[in-house]
């Protein structure tokens, strides 16, 4: 039997009936059509799905939608504000930390997620943040130095 | 020269910006109205006759919508790039566990499940056949009709190379290295599971979204299983989310299409991580023995080779795989005398196909170990050994053919000798630590080719177009799989048509919309795609030319191009812009130009397809590492990549896929393997099937040397694979240095490493 949920994503909020069997992945992809959020495995092994949920980045493919009831909830496509692109956002592009861009909305999520705690991160630190999110085709380096820019960069602004 | 405009910029990628915000719609984002989940029901047995296919229980659920076995398939029931010896649904035997045997469309991913679930199959289990060696010899066929004319019991394709003579080397040799070398089975690993979406419209044609690396060849394919005219399939493979070569072959294709011409709806198939691990194609397992002839100097005199390829259950590309793992197996290095035997076999192993690197890494591993064995036996520095062995442009290569282009292996040995991490390596592994942590430094190199190689066609086509805006749209079939090379595409066009990159749009991966530019294969998309955008803007730039002339009544001779506009010779005055000519050129049909480029055929003393190639790209890398000398395990500090890809378009582009490449090298050496014990894969996730994540990933410095290939778009040559070959054997070097024990088996995994050290009882 579908459960309603009150969801708040990308400062909106949504009233949703859902199955209680289904994921947040689920939901925020075929409900609210947010299709920037990608699944990769499923299980939580690979972050593709990561999302910030009350301000701590989760694999939203291991959250059921029923308990994120009453939950704010960021995804990739409320990172940017209009037409401008988040400083972190800006770093991965000018730093070549995209390439076939299928863990790119996770990984910014989560680098987003560490910033905002800790603006000022040591490389261990930021290596230590995305380990949950994998990448096959980056070696990670220019990840890395791309969430090291955008510390940078937000400690300016 | 004039020095470029746009090569050698750092241009960020031409899909970066909707990347970055998730508006990207990847083949599984795609959504249809009415659209139905589609699905394949697989094989539990590593191999066995199918004696039943009960689909009636199926059929009847409510909210299953087809049901589809081997006498659905309209057109040929198999598969396959070189030879189709894969059945697209399997009729009396299943080959692999993962096999395909019948297909199911549902309305929701439940009923789909469901639907599968009901799908009865009766099996009369067989003897898995497990071991590439000993499957030579079985009496159990994996195949009992002859797949290929060249196939013999389960040997798929054997060969012999030889050149010069192999016993006067031994005879001759002051000592004699051999060695027996195994490497794993490694996955490709891309982040997007194989996933799309196909849908048909009134008139019967069939879109399908899915990512591969070949549309063309992709549209063939499902035209001749489906039975259907050619012109009425379309393959859109863009975006991407990453290949590394094993999304060359068909995955789902034409399932996809199978399911939406029977029903008449949108179906999208999603593989679950689970199931692409199982049935995805993976890098070749191999056994490699080698046997070398040195003389008292340090001489290679002679190399006797046999290797042994585990191609699974179907061929894919295993010929092709195994043709340059032929043409590896001596290194990047003057031998006069050599014999290469390999064995591409059939086994019960799931399927193995191309991979990044697509048969190199294993004989680099193997070659450059026999040296690393060499060096010790002699006392004499690894890179002197290298140096003083070194092919060069213009050397006879041990199976008997000339290099013929640039190969710049001398100069990435010179570098790695006078690089400080090398230089200093006796000071860093003396720095103070554990008692328990050993350090090691190690060097390889390695060479790779462009191209698909002797014999085989291999043509890249772009097509450029001029609108009223003055606009260049680049059309090139060749996808994007994430490596960059449509960013490269937009750059060799604006630095070709002499204009700024904004003026160029790339339309890539797309059957319909671009021409056939084969395949995101073989180091070739830049190389060829890239050559063929050059001969295309020539041509386009020969119209404007023509036009301006014409209408301004000026000699064609006396007119020039310079910053998309067309000047005086003499005067250098401004006659007019592409903009003000567009129109002129779209009236008079002349704004669409046809560019081409056929990779050239190498010279060989032999006769084979394949190898050799015309070009190759090289690579040198240092390694550092630690050993836990208590428990085995092995920790990376830092990879030096150290590639020859001629001319860099993009040094962001080269870095990004050299550290990437680099990173799964080092998985290869250390850590991935998908574990198949009697036909069942036993390391069927993420977790268990691993690969590097951020915090165990090393720092990775790339130093490109200058190079230049005249036969290259603006002296470039192809690089996404040469970065992977050489890695693992660097670290087993580093292991050497640290340990005093040369690990033969890959990924060096802390039992193994542990074991070995035990057994020198040193430790």
């Amino acid at each position: 039997m579908k459960r309603i949920i009150n969801l708040i994503v990308n400062n909106k909020a949504y009233e949703i009936a859902v199955l209680p069997n289904r994921t947040l992945t689920q939901v925020l992809r075929e409900d609210l059509n947010l299709l920037g959020t990608k699944e990769g495995c499923g299980i939580g092994d690979c972050g593709a799905c990561t999302v910030i949920l009350n301000g701590r980045p989760v694999n939203s493919c291991l959250v059921l939608a029923v308990q994120a009831n009453g939950c704010n909830i960021q995804t990739i496509e409320g990172v940017a504000d209009g037409n401008n692109l988040h400083p972190i956002q800006e770093a991965f592009v000018e730093y070549g930390a995209i390439q076939c861009g299928f863990c790119t909305p996770g990984m910014v999520l989560s680098a987003k997620s560490l910033l905002e705690k800790n603006p000022k991160p040591t490389e261990m630190e930021i290596r230590e943040a995305i380990s949950g999110n994998l990448c096959r085709c980056t070696g990670y380096q220019k990840i890395v130095e791309a969430i090291q820019a955008a510390s940078k960069k937000m400690k300016k602004r | 020269m004039k020095s470029p405009q746009w090569i050698g910029r750092s241009v960020p990628r031409i899909d970066a910006l909707d990347k970055v915000r998730g508006a990207t719609r990847y083949a599984s984002d795609i959504v249809l109205p009415e659209i139905l989940w589609g699905g394949i029901k697989r094989s539990v047995y590593p191999h066995a006759y199918i004696k039943r296919i009960d689909t009636e229980k199926a059929k009847k659920q409510s909210s299953v919508v087809a049901v589809l076995t081997y006498e659905d398939v309209p057109g040929l029931n198999g598969f396959g790039i070189v030879v189709q010896d894969q059945p697209v649904l399997c009729r009396d035997k299943v080959r692999y566990v993962g096999d395909a045997i019948a297909l199911v469309a549902a309305e929701t991913e439940e009923a789909l499940a469901s639907g599968l679930d009901a799908i009865d199959v009766e099996y009369e289990p067989l003897p898995a056949v497990v071991d590439p060696v000993s499957a030579v010899t079985s009496d159990v066929l994996v195949h009992e009709k002859k797949p290929w004319q060249f196939s013999q019991g389960n040997i798929f394709w054997q060969n012999t190379i030889e050149h010069g003579d192999i016993e006067s080397a031994f005879r001759d040799a002051y000592f004699v290295v051999e060695n027996t070398y195994k490497t794993s089975r490694q996955m490709p690993g891309y982040m997007e599971t194989e996933s799309g979406v196909a849908a048909i419209d009134g008139d019967g044609n069939i879109t399908i979204w899915c990512s591969g690396q070949h549309p063309h060849r992709e549209q063939m394919q499902v035209a001749r299983s489906l039975g259907y005219p050619l012109e009425k399939i379309r393959i859109i493979s863009n975006p991407v989310g990453g290949a590394f070569g094993g999304k060359e072959e068909i995955t789902i294709q034409i399932y996809l299409a199978l399911l939406t011409l029977k029903t008449g709806r949108p179906v999208k198939i999603v593989l679950s991580r689970q199931e692409s691990i199982v049935c995805g194609l993976k890098r070749h397992p191999m056994v490699i023995k080698i046997k070398t002839a040195v003389s008292e100097k340090g001489q290679l005199l002679g190399n006797d080779v046999t290797i042994y390829a585990d191609t699974g259950a179907y061929a894919s590309v295993g010929f092709g795989v195994l043709s340059l793992t032929m043409e590896a197996a001596c290194g990047p290095y003057k031998i006069a005398n050599a014999r290469v035997t390999g064995y591409c076999v059939y086994t019960n192993n799931g399927i193995s196909g191309a991979v990044r690197g697509f048969g190199t890494p294993q004989a680099t591993f193997a070659m450059e170990n026999q040296m690393n064995l060499i060096a010790e036996r002699l006392g004499i520095d690894p890179v002197e050994l290298r140096l003083k062995n070194a092919l060069s442009r213009g050397d006879i290569s041990p199976l008997g053919y000339r290099v013929a282009q640039s190969l710049e292996t001398r100069t990435i040995l010179e570098k790695i000798r006078d690089f400080q991490t090398w230089k200093d390596r006796e000071k860093w592994k003396k720095k103070k630590t554990n008692p328990w942590i050993k350090r090691g430094v190690g060097i390889a190199i390695g060479i790779h080719p462009v191209g698909y190689g002797k014999n085989l066609p291999d043509t890249g086509r772009a097509s450029i177009k001029i609108d009223e805006k003055g606009i260049f749209h680049i059309a090139c079939g060749c996808p994007d799989l994430g490596q960059g090379n449509a960013t490269c595409y937009a750059q060799i066009g604006a630095e070709a048509l002499k204009c700024p990159i904004s003026m160029v749009r790339v339309i890539f991966g797309d059957s319909s919309l671009a021409p056939n530019s084969s395949a995101s294969s073989s180091s070739r998309a830049v190389y060829a795609t890239g050559n063929a955008i050059i001969d295309g803007a020539k041509k386009m730039l020969k119209a404007i030319i023509y036009a301006v002339s014409e209408l301004y009544c000026i000699e064609k001779e006396g007119l020039l191009i310079k910053n998309s506009t067309i000047y005086g010779r003499q005067s250098m005055k401004k006659i007019c812009s592409y903009r003000d000519i567009a129109s002129v050129l779209i009236e008079k049909e002349l704004d669409t130009a046809q560019g081409v480029f056929d990779v050239p055929n190498a010279e060989s003393p032999f006769e084979a397809y394949c190898i050799p190639h015309y070009v190759y790209s090289a690579i040198g890398n240092i390694v550092r590492l630690e050993v836990d000398t208590s428990t085995g395990q092995c920790h990376i500090k830092d990879i030096i990549s150290i590639p020859d890809c001629g001319v860099v378009i993009n040094p962001m582009g080269l870095e990004g896929q050299a550290e990437g490449g680099s990173l799964m090298g080092a998985g290869y050496a250390l850590l991935e393997d998908v574990m198949i014990k009697d036909g069942i894969t036993i390391t069927d996730e993420l977790s268990t099937s691993k690969i590097y994540t951020a915090l165990d990933a090393p720092k990775i410095k790339v130093l490109p040397v200058e190079g230049y290939e005249e036969s290259g778009p603006f002296g470039a040559k192809g690089i996404a694979e040469a970065v992977t070959v050489a890695v693992a054997p660097a670290v087993t070097h580093a292991i050497l240095d640290a340990t005093g024990v040369l690990p033969d088996s890959i990924p060096v995994t802390p039992e193994r490493l542990f074991m070995a050290m035990k057994d020198t009882r040193r430790y």
